[in-house]
């Protein structure tokens, strides 16, 4: 406005002044009853915009985490799945060693029955969710795992292969595997063999996995893992008893090697499901703890939600009161402004 | 005898009542005219019976006039500080619209959270660039927005004292004539009208004080002592900048060879919009700069690289967000002017440049030396979370920011986003506060001052009155007249 002087022609007339400020105050006022909001809500909020500002970024998190947390949970229930299927595989093998043990069916069948497993394993081992291998460590994008029975033969079939012909001198097809004595066959498999299944010979051959998984924030201040790591001695364990089921020539040992085979194949599916059930323990508490944190943060956001809308947006009545008192203000302020126009001695001479 | 003189004494009045209806009939016709001080007339007696002079004089009140002049500075200082405020306000905007620096910035702590998830997604990753990119250039507009408007009120002062030099030449001819006392009486109070409006418009551009010397000489001084006008008008002088980059240090305004502005002044103006326009450019702005360099200098450290070799040797880089200065760490807790219109995202991992996105998650944006992920996974999101947190994490920043010390980089930015608002919060209440007044200051002094149209048909229908009351006078000391003669 221009600041110089205002002359003013009639004796009481309303202030032009005046009458724009209750003008702007109505214009305002409409704007906050459409919008809902202060019409200069930087102006209201003054020195607590930081905090509302920061507030939003919160809520803005808190949308960021819930839907980076309903990745996770989909990541770790999957893994669940997977878990429990290798608990039935293990628990399949397990099943059919004690029989065959017992005679009950030919080593031709538990044979069959670890070959078809073994893929079955390896192929949940490798399943990926939104690219993410859940079973590869922080190796995200590579399968943790290769066929054993593939073609061309993968590095662990070709190790197992190597091991088995230096200990004995022939190959696990060759009819000669059933000259292999059962104290032969339990230092074979408890020094040569099981050292396929450990560090650092396990990395070679078998897995691309890293150790190290991936965590994940799943909230302000709490982290969770969201893969897990064929390194785990379970998975090792049981891809330790699928291998010697499947591949030491098993229909041609003699019967006290086969005896052999089944007693660690037993021992080991049986460590491996109880060290499988664990695992899946330890997914369900970190599942939980996911939820526990999401539903956490809805409740924040609704408390966020609650601050940041005291401080932007109006009250509805208080605001329609406020253009009613406006209007009436203006109205006043043009009648009596007329009516002042009227009273001036010009019209009286 | 005594016939003659009634005949001289109703001459005289009816001389007088048509001076007077020529005053009423001025004051109407400058009804509108807003330097005019109502004119009145003063009827004196004379020596001989029932002669009367009158003398015409203003309606003018000194006092009023004062008060008024020192409001109308303290509006235009406050106004001019809310104006320059205003325009940076583009830099925060409606919470709602996010677009602030605290606003971007937490867009792009969240776009990171989600590449954390998904550390081996290259669409996440171009995604979490992109909102860096997005809170690099949204400080480069702030820095930007900042400087126009330092260079417009640095434009603006020079229009100011332009328009002060032309008002003191004004000045200059109306107090000229006034003190030759040349011209009617009529004539002179124009031209005291005249000097009256300057001095309003002069007060306008800065605060002024009156002195009235002998003949109604007046000297203008400025409030801080500074001599405007003193029988000649001085030259206020004011060299503008034309090109404003962060580290410009606007020049000072001169009156009469005296610095009136600047820290070093001491003889510096109280108000006016002279003074508010100096204040927004080397104090509002200059420390809203300082916060937002500070931010930019903040994200730079927060983004910064270390050696990750076994035994590290090479120092610390800057990373994702870099500047013109890099490879050297701009220095910590330390405002660097101008660094918030020169921060952009490094080349080699903004993918429009040909760069690479997995960097943000690897790190190496400078370098071999400075890769986190050594074994090169997909799935790696170590760095990621350390970068999240690093938002978090308290850092020393520069007092002249004139926030807190030592707080998070959020923290930092939306302090700043407080300080701003709160800055205009507190300059438009001054502002609606000194415009009240003026308008309140503006009424008394018309009131004392200006034309009432009804009061002057009032004194035109008595003036009418007594015209015809001395015409009958006349007539019938025509008549008595006759009557003698004819009598003879």
């Amino acid at each position: 406005m221009r600041s110089t002087l205002i002359r003013q022609n009639l004796p009481s007339s309303i202030s032009p002044i005046s009458i724009r400020s209750v003008q702007n105050n109505l214009a305002k006022a409409q704007t906050e009853i459409s919008s809902g909001r202060w019409s200069d809500v930087g102006y209201k909020l003054a020195e607590q915009t930081g905090m509302v500002l920061n507030v939003r970024a919160q809520i803005a998190l808190i949308d960021t985490f819930e839907s980076t947390n309903a990745l996770v949970i989909g990541r770790t229930d999957i893994t669940q799945n997977v878990v429990s299927a290798l608990v039935d595989e293990a628990q399949i093998l397990f099943d059919a060693s004690v029989a065959a043990r017992s005679t009950q069916t030919g080593p031709e069948v538990v044979e069959s029955i670890a070959r078809d497993g073994l893929g079955t394993i390896i192929s949940n081992l490798n399943t990926a969710i939104q690219g993410v291998h859940i079973f590869g460590g922080i190796n995200a994008d590579t399968p943790p795992m290769e066929d054993y029975f593939g073609i061309p033969s993968p590095a662990s079939k070709n190790a197992v292969d190597a091991a088995f012909l230096a200990e004995f001198g022939f190959t696990q097809s060759d009819p000669a595997v059933a000259s292999i004595t059962p104290a032969a066959m339990e230092s074979f498999i408890d020094n040569a063999f099981s050292d396929l299944f450990d560090a650092p010979a396990w990395a070679t051959n078998w897995s691309s996995a890293t150790d190290e998984t991936l965590k994940t924030k799943i909230s302000f201040s709490e982290y969770t893992q969201t893969t897990q790591t064929v390194n785990e001695s379970a998975i090792r364990k049981l891809a330790m008893a699928y291998t010697m089921v499947a591949d030491l020539g098993l229909s041609n040992q003699n019967d006290g090697a086969f005896g052999v085979i089944m007693d660690k194949a037993i021992d080991l599916t049986g460590q491996s499901i109880g060290e499988l059930n664990v695992l899946k323990g330890n997914i369900g508490v970190g599942q939980q703890r996911v939820e526990v944190a999401s539903d956490r943060l809805v409740a924040q956001r609704d408390v966020f939600e609650g601050l940041v809308a005291d401080r932007e947006n109006v009250d509805a009545y208080e605001v329609a009161t406020r253009v009613s008192l406006l209007t009436n203000q203006l109205e006043a302020s043009y009648t009596l402004t007329a009516r002042l126009q009227q009273l001036s001695l010009v019209k009286f001479i | 005898m005594n016939l003659s003189a009634a005949l001289n004494a109703a001459r005289s009045s009816i001389a007088a009542k048509s001076l007077q209806t020529a005053v009423t009939a001025e004051n109407i016709s400058n009804i509108d005219n807003p330097n005019f001080v109502r004119r009145q007339t003063e009827t004196v007696s004379a020596g001989s019976p029932g002669v009367r002079i009158p003398t015409i004089t203003r309606a003018d009140d000194s006092a009023l006039f004062r008060q008024f002049l020192e409001v109308t500075s303290g509006t235009t200082e406050k106004q001019a500080i809310l104006d320059g405020l205003t325009q940076l306000e583009r830099t925060i905007g409606d919470p709602e619209l996010e677009s602030s620096p605290a606003a971007l910035m937490a867009k792009f702590q969240n776009s990171i959270q989600s590449y954390a998830t998904l550390p081996h997604d290259p669409v996440v990753a171009a995604t979490a660039i992109q909102s860096a990119v997005d809170l690099a250039s949204g400080l480069n507009r702030a820095a930007d927005i900042v400087q126009q408007t330092r260079s417009q009120a640095d434009a603006e002062i020079g229009h100011s004292v332009d328009r002060i030099n032309s008002l003191l030449n004004q000045f200059h001819t109306a107090n000229q004539a006034i003190v030759r006392g040349a011209g009617s009486a009529s004539e002179l109070a124009g031209y005291l009208d005249t000097r009256d409006g300057v001095l309003a418009k002069l007060a306008e551009e800065l605060d002024i004080t009156t002195v009235t010397r002998p003949n109604n000489d007046v000297a203008i001084y400025a409030k801080g002592g500074a001599v405007l006008y003193e029988k000649t008008p001085r030259q206020v002088s004011f060299q503008a900048t034309a090109v404003f980059t962060p580290s410009t240090v606007g020049n000072q305004v001169y009156i009469d060879g005296v610095p009136v502005t600047g820290n070093s002044s001491t003889m510096a103006i109280g108000s006016g919009k002279l003074k508010g326009l100096v204040e927004l450019r080397d104090n509002v702005s200059v420390t809203y700069q300082n916060q937002i360099d500070e931010m930019a200098r903040g994200l730079i450290e927060a983004f910064s690289e270390q050696d990750q070799s076994a035994v590290p040797v090479l120092p610390d880089v800057p990373g994702l967000f870099t500047y013109p200065g890099a490879p050297a760490l701009p220095p910590s807790g330390t405002v660097m002017p101008g660094l918030a219109s020169q921060i952009s995202v490094n080349d080699s991992v903004n993918p429009t440049t040909g760069g690479n996105v997995d960097l943000l998650r690897d790190g190496g944006i400078s370098g071999a030396s400075y890769v986190y992920n050594t074994s090169g996974h997909a799935g790696y999101a170590d760095r990621l979370s350390q970068l999240f947190e690093a938002f978090n994490a308290q850092r020393s920043f520069d007092p002249a920011a004139k926030t807190e010390s030592t707080t998070t980089l959020l923290g930092f930015s939306s302090l700043s986003a407080s300080w701003f608002e709160n800055t205009r919060a507190k300059a438009t209440d001054e502002a609606g506060y000194q415009t009240a007044l003026l308008a309140r200051s503006s009424d008394s002094l018309s009131r004392a001052t200006g034309v009432d149209l009804d009061t002057e048909l009032a004194t035109m229908m008595e003036l009418e009155r007594s015209y015809e009351a001395s015409a009958r006078l006349l007539t019938t000391i025509d008549n008595m007249f006759s009557t003698l003669l004819n009598s003879l």
